[in-house]
Order: C-alpha cells, then sequence, then structure tokens
C-alpha cells in the first residue's frame, strides 16, 4: 500500500481522540498498523491494539468484494461514443490559414493542417509528433496571407541518429505541405523534444 | 500512431504516450483525446464506481470529467502527469455529485448508521455477503468527504497526500475523515464482526 514517511500525528480534535484500554489513540495504532513494521514491542503483544487492528481488517475484507471488478471486464465503449460525441460538438479548430496564391481567399484550420503535417512527420521510422504550431505572418491580432511557419515538436525513438532523423522529418513536412495541403511555408522548426523506448520492447511491470 | 497504455492508468504519471498524446489533445486534436478517453476510461469508471457505489452514476460522473478535461486542456501545463490529472478532474466530480446527493450531511451531523439486522449466526459466505451489503448502506451514512477519502485511502490505497490534492483539502484533514469513517463503519457492522 502506497504509503509516504510517516509524521507525527497533527494534534487531534477532541472528537478523533479514543484511547483503547491499554491507554494507547486508536487513530495512532491504525496508522502504525498500516506500516510494515513498528519496531513497537506494544503494538506486537496487546490485546487491545491487536483487536483494533483485526476490526480494521474486517473491515477492508469486507470492502474489496465491492472492489474487485478488474478493469479489463469494464465496457467503456458506450461511454468513450458519449464522451466524444460531446466533445466533437465543441471542437478547437484553431485559427485559419492561408491557402494557395496571396490573391486567393482559401484557409484551413490550423487543426487540420496540424493533422496532415504530423501525420506526415510520423511516417518516418522512429517518429511521434506532438505538439505542432502553425504560425502565418503578420502581427497575431492581423495574420496576413503568405508563407507561414512550421513548428513541430517530436519525440524520436532511442537510438536511432537524430539529426537524420530530423532531415527525414523535415523533408516529410515540405512534402506534405505542398502535395496534400498546397501550404506555402518559409520555415520548418522541428524540435526533439523526448526519447521514448522502440515499441516493441516489453513494458516492465508497474508497481 | 503506436499508443502505450498501461492496465492501470492512473498508478502511471509519466507515460510519454500520454504527455504527447495529450498536447496534441490541447491543440484541438479529437482523435488524440479520443485515444486518451479509450486508455483511461476503465480506470476511470472503476474509481467512480468505487466512489459512487452505483454503475449509472459513475458513467455519468466520468463522462462529465472527460467533457471538462477536454474543455481544461489548452490551460493543462503537464505538470502532473495526465492520469494523475484526470483522476483528479474524476474525484472532484464525484465529490460534488455526493454532495448534491446529501445536501444536510455536514460533518458532525452525520446520522448514526441503522444496526445491521442480524439474528442468526450465519454461514461463512453468507456472513460476508451480508457484510458487504452492510457496508453499502452504513457507507450512505458518510458524508461525501468522509466518503471519497475512505475509498481513496482504503479501497485505492492512495497516499494522504495525493488525497488531500484531489479532494483539495489538508492531507491531516484527510486523516482525520478516514479515521471518522473507520469509525462510523465499523460501528455500523458490529453486529457482524
Amino acid at each position: 500500500m502506497a504509503m509516504n514517511t510517516p509524521r507525527p500525528r497533527e494534534a487531534p480534535d477532541d472528537q478523533d481522540l479514543e484511547l483503547l484500554a491499554c491507554g494507547r489513540d486508536l487513530a495512532t495504532v491504525w496508522e502504525q498498523a498500516a506500516l510494515a513494521s513498528t519496531g513497537d514491542p506494544h503494538a506486537l503483544t496487546c490485546v487491545f491494539c491487536q483487536r483494533a487492528v483485526t476490526d480494521l481488517e474486517h473491515l477492508r475484507a469486507a470492502a474489496l468484494p465491492v472492489a474487485t471488478t478488474s478493469p479489463a471486464d469494464i465496457d467503456a465503449s458506450a461511454l468513450v461514443r458519449r464522451v466524444m460525441d460531446v466533445v466533437r460538438l465543441e471542437l478547437r479548430p484553431g485559427r485559419g490559414q492561408p491557402l494557395g496564391e496571396r490573391d486567393e481567399d482559401s484557409w484551413i484550420y490550423e487543426s487540420v493542417a496540424a493533422r496532415t503535417l504530423r501525420a506526415a512527420a510520423e511516417e518516418v521510422p522512429g517518429v511521434r509528433a506532438g505538439s505542432c504550431r502553425i504560425t502565418p505572418p503578420g502581427s497575431r491580432t492581423s495574420p496576413a496571407r503568405g508563407p507561414v511557419d512550421v513548428h513541430l515538436h517530436v519525440s524520436v525513438e532511442y537510438g536511432r541518429e537524430l539529426s537524420p532523423t530530423t532531415d527525414a522529418v523535415r523533408a516529410n513536412l515540405d512534402r506534405a505541405a505542398r502535395e496534400r495541403l498546397g501550404l506555402a511555408v518559409s520555415a520548418f522548426d522541428v524540435t526533439v523534444t523526448d526519447l521514448h523506448d522502440p515499441p516493441d520492447r516489453p513494458q516492465e511491470p508497474r508497481t | 500512431m503506436s499508443t502505450r497504455c498501461s492496465p492501470d492508468g492512473h498508478e502511471d504519471t509519466t507515460d510519454p504516450g500520454d504527455r504527447l498524446l495529450a498536447v496534441r489533445a490541447a491543440e484541438g486534436d479529437e482523435e488524440a483525446f479520443e485515444m486518451l478517453v479509450r486508455s483511461h476510461s476503465r480506470a476511470m469508471l472503476q474509481l467512480a464506481e468505487r466512489l459512487m457505489g452505483s454503475r449509472a452514476e459513475a458513467e455519468d460522473a466520468v463522462q462529465d470529467a472527460f467533457v471538462s478535461a477536454w474543455r481544461s486542456l489548452p490551460e493543462y501545463r503537464g505538470d502532473a502527469g495526465f492520469a494523475t490529472w484526470l483522476y483528479r478532474i474524476v474525484t472532484n466530480r464525484c465529490l460534488t455529485l455526493l454532495q448534491s446527493r446529501r445536501p444536510a450531511a455536514g460533518l458532525e451531523t452525520v446520522a448514526e448508521p441503522a444496526a445491521p439486522d442480524h439474528r442468526s449466526s450465519p454461514a461463512r459466505a453468507a456472513e460476508s455477503h451480508a457484510a458487504v451489503r452492510d457496508l453499502a448502506q452504513a457507507m450512505d451514512a458518510l458524508s461525501a468527504e468522509q466518503r471519497v477519502c475512505w475509498v481513496l485511502r482504503e479501497i485505492e490505497g492512495q497516499p494522504y497526500e495525493a488525497i488531500g490534492q484531489a479532494v483539495g483539502i489538508r492531507p491531516e484533514a484527510v486523516r482525520a475523515r478516514v479515521f471518522r469513517a473507520r469509525r462510523v463503519l465499523m460501528e455500523a457492522m458490529a453486529a457482524w464482526r
């Protein structure tokens, strides 16, 4: 059971003070029992302390059958559907980004363009894409039409050379922006923000 | 893309896959958010069912929590792992629902739970079955905060500090809630003890 370093109990108010027949405070006896070993000879031999601890164990034993449904046995598909139905009514598409030539009036939402660019980056082996920001020329408040800057964060698998990997990501982004989106880009800024394990490596058991 | 899920999501505070997905979801990528919902919904349902004591209420609480997570994601800074952050949102939602369920039951005014009715000396299996029923009944006598603190401590095995953060009270106050909850439940179950 997770338990941080025990601290001396704060002064309890009157309601919390219940002394056992042996003179020990019930709250303290229960707290000590939660620790692996107390080194307290009284707690190991005192019939009153032992009974208090046994009572607490009975209570836990009664609570656990209620709580034994394993997460694997829970069917969450209906819940996922309902959540996503609400989410799709509240999309956050981001800013509109200029598409095509300067005299055209075509736009694409930042989140839609970002999806395509992330997917292109992840076609490079060992790459996972994170944040993808697209900044149009001009100020934040009045963006202008013209080539945009793309800032992409990636995580790269351990053991891969970073420089060739980010070069390959940049090449994929460039191709996707031109061929799939028709988005004019002035700079691709690719930052490696994390390294991750290869996916086929067995996960260490968690405690 | 490959996403790694831990079977017990809330214990995993630093999953790098989660971190990337959360950043993407914060930027409006609803497909990334759907992957997060899929990988955490079971663990969150389990938590909520333990807190609420009913599957239907747990589903409502978790649905509200996920929607509120989607709305708050742009402000999520990733200081806590996504699972930990979500765990707090679900706990808070359940606490609010429990508080609205019993508006008058303050900490000091909790009614003495009805003594369970056991006249015979039942077999061990029946005894434990009755104990479970009695416990569920007795838990309804707890205040919302007592109930949440007790479940997080005794069933979820959370440390007092983490419970305090999830519930929004000091660890010492969590300690006091857990202690009083144990006393109330134990008295209610004295008949079969």
